[in-house]
């Protein structure tokens, strides 16, 4: 990955993010002043000098005189005027030069901003830099800003391809069909959260499941280390745009995406065990959930990242102080329109009978750093719910496993 | 060689000046020692700032940095929020006090300040943004500070990467606070000195016009605002790395009253805040916000509101703030 990365870049190995300007170094070396390097050039190149007409050979002989490499400009003896012009020409030249180089400097970084594509052209593998505000208040970055950037991949992916460009990875024929994709589940299992100022590479690809679905899947590694930070796979379907049903997907579309498609899995499949749906029993509750005015995405509708910050509203907030999210399935149901109120709804997952998971750690108020509430070494497992707070027509189901953080486990 | 020098000692100079200045713009391209994404010493053009020197100050003091725009932090006109705008100039902020060495934290803090258990925190923020950035556009946002009379000023200068015109412009004032007591703390010669030297001196304003006059324009509390939404609950992400709610989720409460029409229809183009207290987790909060109609309004293309977000109940002010909406050009709504 390094020799990658070092190919990539150029000579530098560079350790900076991916769009940094200053991540590039320039190019071209010279062993002596680049303006006598153009001076060099021009003289062998213009045949008009000092206003005089002159042929190739006089301007040979000129060249001649030209200080080489050995002699260092200075000492150059010759009669000012006649290398005036030359200086004059040269400074331009130069400053041309730069300028071109500036351009596609930015031309270059404008192109950065998007990964690159691997093994004949199915992998697409982009850099991010996790920012101050993607992180939450125990220094990590959130499941959110991870699910955020698996977005911002797979837009880029898709856009790399032919594909109609609208911001959703529609292809031509599914345009033709009034099809857009919708995302059924995603599974999103985390080895180690980055904290700020970490880079992360994330590979993406895609593959069939059947007749009906495809799959995303997204393998996130810390670039410095190499070590995997998450692995996660999305299922999508095809849905009709005006009718907003599922549909099947039809044969012109899947020969148009076929061949993207690259048969490796990044996680063994989970036997699919059924998520049970939650009702008023639950024993975590938050209502009155509503889009804010941000929250709505380019294409108007909520963004799917914004589910899992309302699915996280209803754990409680004490037990985030000691354990993270291990892992995070979510089934997608329905969509939630901007004048929504949602509710949000917790339970203990009912397989796990461990004592400590069915303590009510509702009484314990916010999340208290220095008082970390811990209830078990093992891990926990909650089952979610997000429903319509007036119709009570589900939105989604989730199940999440949490784990104690890395310092809190290694104690005693 | 001496007497070629007598000759035309100016041309000389002038031509080595030219030369020095043609190669050595793109000089200084500094790599943070941790990997993070790397810092670039641009000049800045002296043409969009009032008064400063032509000369580039030292490196760490003008700091600058390339943003892309993420398909995530665009709104539903594709052009990047002001949240997000808020959020890279904060990005920034700390990206150039963590190369200068100040803790890491998010409260940025000298050795000193922390042995009299101080922090910064801002009490006003002012941006104005003459358009907005696509997704996918690449965004150099430049930040420098400077001292004021009770604390710190820090600028910020907004770029797009791809054509160089300038995006929007920022300013927000610092002073220090004790993390134990609240309260607002002098700064001593030995606080100072930590900081001092990274300072621009003499400082360069984003908004020139706004430097002399700036402790006038004290936003009036409203009273009674014709548009009103309670209920505002800090979420999760709201809250950063110091467990208070974010600064930017501030502008978003401040814009959940007003009408969606006009919030739709208009772009943003200033906003300023004065921050008067914080707000923690599982605060309430209520957004007001009223029509500011100075002699010239007219119509409906440009719209200005005070605003006031206060706790749920209470008379305690969050913050004040003001907006300044201009009709968007191209009205593009397009159904998904």
């Amino acid at each position: 990955m390094e020799a990658a990365a070092s190919r990539f870049f150029g000579s530098t190995i560079s350790r900076d993010g991916p769009f940094g300007s200053g991540s590039l170094k320039c190019q071209h070396q010279h062993e002596c002043s680049p303006v006598v390097q153009c001076m060099r050039d021009l003289v062998s190149s213009v045949p008009k000098l000092n206003g005089s007409r002159t042929h190739i050979s006089s301007s040979e002989s000129l060249k001649a005189t030209i200080p080489n490499k050995s002699v260092a400009f200075k000492d150059y003896h010759g009669d000012v005027n006649d290398y005036i012009p030359l200086l004059a020409a040269a400074i331009i030249a130069v400053d041309k030069n730069k300028q071109q180089q500036e351009v596609s400097l930015r031309e270059r970084s404008a192109q950065m901003k998007r990964g690159r594509l691997l093994e004949n052209d199915l992998v697409y593998r982009q850099r991010f830099v996790i920012r101050s505000y993607e992180v939450g208040f125990d220094r990590l970055a959130s499941i959110e800003t991870l699910t955020n950037l698996f977005q911002e991949t797979a837009l880029n992916h898709v856009g790399m391809s032919d594909f109609v460009g609208d911001g959703l990875g529609t292809t031509h024929a599914m345009m033709r069909n009034g099809l857009i994709w919708v995302v059924t589940r995603m599974h999103i299992d985390v080895d180690r959260y980055p904290v700020w100022g970490d880079i992360v590479e994330i590979d993406s690809w895609i593959h069939g499941a059947g007749k009906n679905f495809i799959r995303r899947d997204f393998m996130v590694r810390d670039f410095t280390t190499g070590a995997t930070v998450c692995r996660a796979t999305s299922t999508w379907a095809m849905m009709n745009k005006s009718t907003r049903r599922l549909s099947k997907i039809p044969d012109d579309v899947f020969a148009e995406i076929s061949p993207y498609f690259l048969d490796r899995h990044v996680m063994e499949d989970d036997a699919c065990q059924k998520i049970v749906k939650l009702d008023d029993t639950a024993m975590y509750v938050q209502k009155n959930l509503v889009p804010r005015l941000h929250d709505m995405d380019m294409n108007q509708h909520v963004n799917n990242v914004k589910y899992i910050g309302w699915v996280l509203e209803s754990v409680p907030q004490a037990l985030l102080v000691a354990h993270e999210l291990m892992s995070m399935t979510l089934e997608y149901r329905r969509e939630c329109a901007a004048s929504d109120i949602v509710t949000s709804l917790t339970s203990p997952a009912p397989s796990e009978s461990s004592v400590a998971a069915m303590s009510n750690l509702k009484e314990l108020g916010p999340p208290d750093i220095g008082n970390p509430v811990i209830t078990t070494k093992g891990s926990l497992h909650y089952t979610h719910l997000l429903r319509m707070q007036d119709s009570g027509c589900e939105i989604l189901r989730g199940r999440t496993v949490w784990r104690l953080k890395e310092r809190f486990s290694s104690s005693s | 060689m001496q007497q070629r020098r007598e000759k035309s000692p100016s041309l000389a100079w002038r031509g080595r000046r030219a030369i020095a200045s043609a190669i050595d713009l793109r000089s200084d391209s500094a790599v943070s020692s941790n990997g993070v994404a790397a810092a670039t010493l641009i000049p800045t053009p002296t043409k969009d700032l009032s008064s400063g020197a032509s000369d580039d100050p030292p490196f760490g003091i003008l700091y600058s940095e390339n943003f892309t725009i993420r398909c995530y932090e665009v709104g539903t006109n594709k052009k990047a929020s002001i949240q997000t705008i808020a959020n890279l100039l904060q990005e920034v902020a700390c990206n150039q006090v963590r190369t200068l060495g100040f803790s890491t934290d998010g409260f940025a803090t000298t050795l000193s300040m922390r042995k009299h258990h101080l922090i910064w925190v801002t009490v006003r923020m002012h941006i104005e943004m003459d358009d907005y950035p696509n997704w996918g556009d690449a965004v150099q946002a430049q930040t420098w500070f400077q001292e004021n009379r009770n604390g710190t000023r820090r600028d910020w200068l907004l770029k797009d990467v791809k054509t160089g015109l300038t995006l929007g412009r920022a300013t927000s004032t610092w002073v220090m606070m004790n993390q134990e007591t609240r309260r607002f703390a002098r700064i001593n010669e030995e606080i100072r000195g930590e900081y001092h030297q990274y300072a621009l001196d003499p400082p360069r304003f984003s908004f020139p016009e706004d430097h002399a006059t700036y402790k006038k324009h004290q936003l009036a509390k409203l009273e009674n605002a014709e548009h009103h939404i309670t209920g505002l609950k800090p979420r999760r992400a709201d809250l950063d790395m110091n467990q208070h709610v974010n600064n930017v989720a501030y502008i978003g409460w401040m814009m959940e009253s007003l009408p969606a029409d006009i919030a739709n229809s208009h772009e943003l183009r200033g906003i300023i805040l004065e921050f008067k207290q914080e707000c923690k987790h599982d605060d309430c909060v209520e957004s007001m916000a009223a029509t500011f109609s100075p002699a010239d309004q007219s119509g409906d293309e440009e719209h200005q509101f005070l605003h006031l977000l206060r706790l749920d109940g209470s008379s305690r002010e969050i913050n004040r703030g003001w907006t300044h909406w201009v009709k968007a050009k191209e009205s593009s709504q397009q159904g998904a």
